[in-house]
């Protein structure tokens, strides 16, 4: 015995071999996949998930596939330590690396997966920002009445219905996360803001920024834990697109991120506080990700 | 002084190995036949009558063998630390805090117990709960206990302090809060009662004071003290927080035992460790400091309120210390100290590490600060002009004529003032540094008698066992111990075995409290330890044929003065001491000088020894974000003689960790009486990643009273670091914070006003 919180709720639980199997498990109502349950256990312990059957994923070889040739795909079983050691995400996706290496401890990130990550529909989730600036999208697998498999892409910007919530039909599992490669005139960065290391960001943010010489030619911002799904900011991208890069410019931008937020007061931090912080966590982002776009220092 | 070989070593902690191996059991990993669980309903209301507890559903599910209310206790339903006790184990009528429990239910699993709760159909009529102490105090307030709301008041006076105001140049006036901490030990409460065939029931708990726990669970099952034996398991952490949730969960989990004939098993999650059981006391507390304008402080004034919760549990013990502490590490003539513990509708406050001096200091500290700040004078020389030496008179008129090592930590932290390291200086940082001193009492001192029992047994190959009733919850005891038998007995420290404590083998010592362990425990080791020397140097001397002042014990041998290759096996001296009849067991008692003051005034002899010290802090504020770096801590303490300096260490890292936590980031939030933050998940709390960088200094300025001259050093850093933490950020922010914890959010918003 462990003295822990105790999972009482009652469930069937299955450890099939292929995908197919976990998809035809997965079109009994009521039943949920776990990946690293990092996240899962949590909910079963505190009851905001009770699901009838629980179907392990672990046993599915192709979901724990981790290719990173040309762009990153990402199996749905795949640990974010792998991920995050992985020398081709810290040389060309510097943003994702810090959105990962920043969720809890190396025993959490050695189970956590991204797929889980942002499946769990977490507005504080720290990979979702990220993914949903650089254009990342969600393999989906699903199960008909006839037993065919059936596939779908999403883009992870989609992908959020509402604190918890997803667009994905209750029979459908993420296989994999692909993320689409970036020229090397493109800069990622990731900040956030947590109580202690080992806490849930009390806001964060992300950047995706392709330079032109001295022009943003293209950007997105996303953000964390001030709404109830990780947000895109638009108000500031549209003061950026296009634009030279100042630092007044990357200050006034930031500036405006209250227009693309709707925090909320919880035990983490405080509504004043979230919309005071987001300003300071989004120019940040975007200095950095300026720099790494191989953009000089700014004036 | 003597030359030692143990003492003062860094020994690595002795049960180390097994704790990090996995090989330690904990009381989650007993099995026993037969073995049933209890989880307990909880009120869910801060106040409210119980109309009626409805089990009949919950009975009819499988694996369910019992549901426990307050009717089917078998003894007087009452717990607490100081008589008259005020807490039900499970109240029959009124309840008092949302965390209460008010039924156990036995089943065949955990998870089984604890769906069967959903089905117990309590009737509770709310009543308007009192959450606040303002409230509490009202004078038409509702009565949360008999008594009413105050839970302990006193006053001390020492002089006048009109006449000292009178004196004063200069009078600053402050006012301080703090906020409820958890303790978050890593393992959170349990308790395992298995009954025996001869009527006896022994609990294995994680616990810091085993006899305490022993005799409210016999007097509450209804059987003799000496039918209960109390087996503390390795201990998981407790820092103050696990006596009164182990006397709750070894009673009902007793009680379950004994009348289902089977062992029990209770163990808390998370949410029930800090809901449930005691947390540390919130405090309002007001200062009035006057002084000469050479910085000479004349009077202190200081009325401290403590939020103490739905029951007493150690409050009046930690109104008591609070108030001895309130005036600092100060020789000053004039003090008034009023404190005051109060009942709310919340969960009860009880011991933590530091028990009431952490709020006191850092509200004290803050003041002196200010203080400085108004007459122009450093900080540090300010706290140097009106620090205790030995000969002035404590706030008790207390006198020392050693061990008051106060301005010694003063000078040792001193040169760190200007090791500030390099400042980035794009104006997004601000820099601060704080420095905040603490005194702190030894031993249970005020708070009662003071006894400690422990026993020494050298077996014939000279290996030995040490007993005591004290408990190793992570403080190092079972290290200092062994160390202390062995350098009296001159044998390597991995002879010697310091084992569990098991009321039915060791001496009631009292409560592991009050950082007395190695004070007044080593201190009972050494003397029992002594006695077995005694016989050891007469059977040596008897085989040598010489006086036994020709004999020293070391290194595993008795060895001649005179010649240093003229040795005997120690195991060969043991066996012939064994057999020539020569006792090699000794049990010895080491009793604090008590304590003996005025009970009106609070003026006299109240602690063995004090424990001084003073905490430097460097930090780096950013300026956005009220983000805060701790750049550099240094702290230092008069500890009398250090024991084990790597032991030492870790207990002033430790403790100074939970002391930056209290000043930054812990609280425990309540709404409408409710803790909303009652999970790892919600409550911040720092983890190895959020250490900060403790360099520890220590001062040895002996004291008669321990062994070698030791003093604790266990919960003394809390209040300082907390309070240098506060003081650092004050100085970076240019901006007094009166309120801990102070967090990112407070800094941010005074930044932001100012721009």
């Amino acid at each position: 015995m462990i003295n822990t919180r105790i999972i009482h709720h009652e469930f069937s639980y299955s450890n099939p071999g292929t995908l197919a199997e976990a998809l035809e498990l997965n079109n009994e109502p009521g039943s949920t996949v776990l990946a690293g349950g990092t996240d899962l256990i949590n909910r079963l312990k505190l009851e905001t998930a009770t699901p009838s059957r629980i179907i392990y994923l672990a046993g599915i070889r192709e979901l724990w596939d981790f290719c990173c040739d040309d762009g990153l795909k990402i199996g749905a079983m795949v640990p974010m330590r792998r991920v995050e050691k992985c020398r081709t995400v810290q040389q060309r996706y510097p943003g994702l690396y810090e959105a990962l290496s920043s969720v809890g401890g190396w025993q959490i990130r050695n189970m956590a997966t991204i797929a889980g990550n942002i499946a769990n529909a977490s507005p504080a989730a720290d990979s979702s920002p990220v993914l949903m600036v650089c254009g990342a999208e969600c393999e989906i697998s699903s199960m008909d009445s006839k037993k065919n498999v059936l596939s779908r892409i999403m883009p992870v910007a989609d992908l959020f219905a509402g604190p918890g919530k997803t667009h994905l039909a209750d029979n459908e599992i993420i296989t994999a996360i692909l993320v689409p490669p970036l020229g090397s005139d493109v800069g990622t960065a990731f900040e956030r803001s947590a109580r202690v290391k080992l806490d849930v960001a009390k806001a964060s943010a992300a950047v995706c920024l392709h330079r032109e010489g001295t022009r943003c030619a293209d950007i997105a911002v996303a953000v964390g834990s001030v709404g109830p799904v990780p947000l895109r900011a638009g108000t500031v991208e549209g003061m950026l697109k296009g634009a030279v890069m100042e630092k007044k410019r990357i200050e006034d931008a930031a500036e405006v991120i209250a227009d693309d937020i709707t925090p909320i007061d919880d035990v983490r931090s405080t509504k004043k506080y979230r919309n005071h912080v987001m300003k300071i966590l989004v120019r940040d982002a975007l200095i950095s990700a300026w720099k790494r776009s191989g953009g000089g220092e700014l004036k | 002084m003597a030359e030692h070989t143990i003492i003062g070593k860094s020994v690595r902690k002795v049960d180390g190995i097994e704790l990090v191996t996995g090989k330690a059991k904990f009381t989650a990993d007993m099995k026993f036949p037969g073995m049933l669980y209890g989880y307990e309903l909880r009120a869910g209301v801060p106040a409210g009558i119980i109309e009626s507890i409805d089990a009949s559903e919950a009975l009819k599910e499988p694996g369910v063998h019992m549901v426990l209310t307050a009717k089917d206790l078998l003894g007087p339903n009452l717990i607490g630390v100081l008589p008259p006790f005020d807490q039900p184990v499970l109240p029959d009528r009124e309840i008092r805090y949302a965390g209460e429990s008010i039924a156990l239910v036995v089943a065949d699993t955990r998870e089984g117990a604890k769906r069967a709760c959903r089905n117990i159909k309590a009737v509770i009529t709310p009543i308007e709960p009192i959450l606040t102490m303002e409230q509490a105090l009202a004078e038409d307030a509702r009565k949360i206990h008999p008594q009413g709301n105050v839970t302990f008041s006193r006053t001390l006076t020492k002089g006048n302090v009109e006449q000292g105001f009178a004196e004063a140049d200069v009078v600053i006036e402050g006012s301080y809060t703090t906020t409820f901490q958890d303790h978050c030990y890593i393992e959170p409460e349990i308790a395992c009662a298995v009954p025996s065939g001869d009527n006896r029931i022994t609990l294995y708990v994680s616990c810091q004071s085993p006899f305490h726990i022993r005799g409210h669970v016999a007097a509450n099952l209804n059987v003799p003290a000496s039918k209960v034996k109390v087996v503390q398991a390795y201990t998981g952490g407790s820092f103050g927080g696990k006596d009164d949730a182990a006397v709750e969960i070894g009673i009902l989990a007793g009680t379950a035992a004994l009348k289902l004939g089977r062992p029990v098993t209770i163990a808390h999650e998370r949410e029930e460790s800090i809901a449930g059981t005691n947390v540390r006391h919130a405090a309002e507390i007001a200062y009035k400091t006057g002084a000469r304008k050479d910085g000479t402080i004349t009077a202190r004034q200081v009325k401290v309120l403590l939020d103490g919760g739905a029951y007493a549990s150690e409050s009046p013990f930690v109104t008591m210390k609070a108030m001895i502490h309130a005036s600092g590490p100060y020789a000053i003539d004039h003090i008034e100290v009023e404190s005051t513990s109060v009942y709310t509708n919340k969960t009860y406050a009880g011991a933590f590490r530091g028990f009431g001096v952490p709020q006191v200091t850092f509200a004290s500290e803050s003041e002196i600060d200010e203080l400085a700040k108004h007459l122009g004078i450093d900080p540090l020389e300010l706290r140097r002009k009106n620090g205790l030496k030995a000969g002035d008179k404590t706030a008790t008129s207390q006198v020392y004529d050693q061990s008051v090592g106060y301005l010694q930590t003063l000078d040792a932290v001193e040169p760190s003032l200007r090791e500030t390291g390099t400042k980035e200086n794009d104006g997004r940082y601000l820099y601060g540094t704080g420095i905040a001193s603490v005194i702190q009492g030894i031993s249970n001192g005020a708070e009662g008698v003071d006894v400690v029992g422990a026993s020494v047994q050298m077996s014939q190959d000279a290996s030995v066992l040490v007993g005591c009733g004290l408990a190793e919850m992570g403080q190092g005891s079972r290290t200092v111990f062994s160390q202390i038998a062995a350098e009296v007995l001159g044998i390597p420290v991995d002879w010697v075995t310091v084992r569990q404590v098991d009321t039915d083998a060791v001496h009631d010592s009292g409560p592991t409290v009050a950082s007395r362990s190695t004070t007044v425990g080593g201190m009972a080791v050494k003397q029992a330890a002594e006695t077995v020397r005694q016989s050891l140097v007469k059977m040596a001397s008897l085989m040598f044929k010489t006086d036994e002042s020709m004999i020293v014990l070391k290194e595993g041998f008795a060895v001649l003065t005179v010649d240093d290759t003229a040795r005997i096996p120690l195991r060969d001296v043991a066996t012939a001491a064994y057999w020539t009849g020569f006792p090699l067991m000794h049990l010895a008692f080491s009793q604090a000088e008590p304590a003996d003051f005025d009970h009106d005034t609070h003026q006299g002899r109240v602690y063995i020894a004090y424990n001084f010290g003073t905490h430097l802090m460097h930090v780096k504020v950013d300026r956005y974000t009220g983000e805060v770096e701790v750049l550099k801590h240094v702290a230092s303490h008069d500890v009398g003689k250090v024991v084990n300096p790597m032991a030492a260490s870790g207990q002033v890292e430790g403790a100074s960790l939970i002391g930056f936590a209290l000043g930054h980031m812990e609280k425990v939030e309540y709404k409408d009486g409710i803790i909303q933050n009652p999970t790892f998940a919600d409550y911040a709390f720092p983890s190895i990643r959020d250490r900060i960088p403790t360099e520890t200094i220590f001062v040895e300025d002996p004291t008669p009273h321990g062994p070698y001259g030791a003093k604790g050093i266990g919960e003394p850093p809390v209040a300082a670091a907390a309070a240098a933490f506060a003081n650092a950020v004050s100085q970076a922010v240019g901006h007094r914070f009166t309120h801990i914890p102070i967090t990112r959010e407070d800094i941010a918003a005074v930044l932001q006003e100012e721009v």
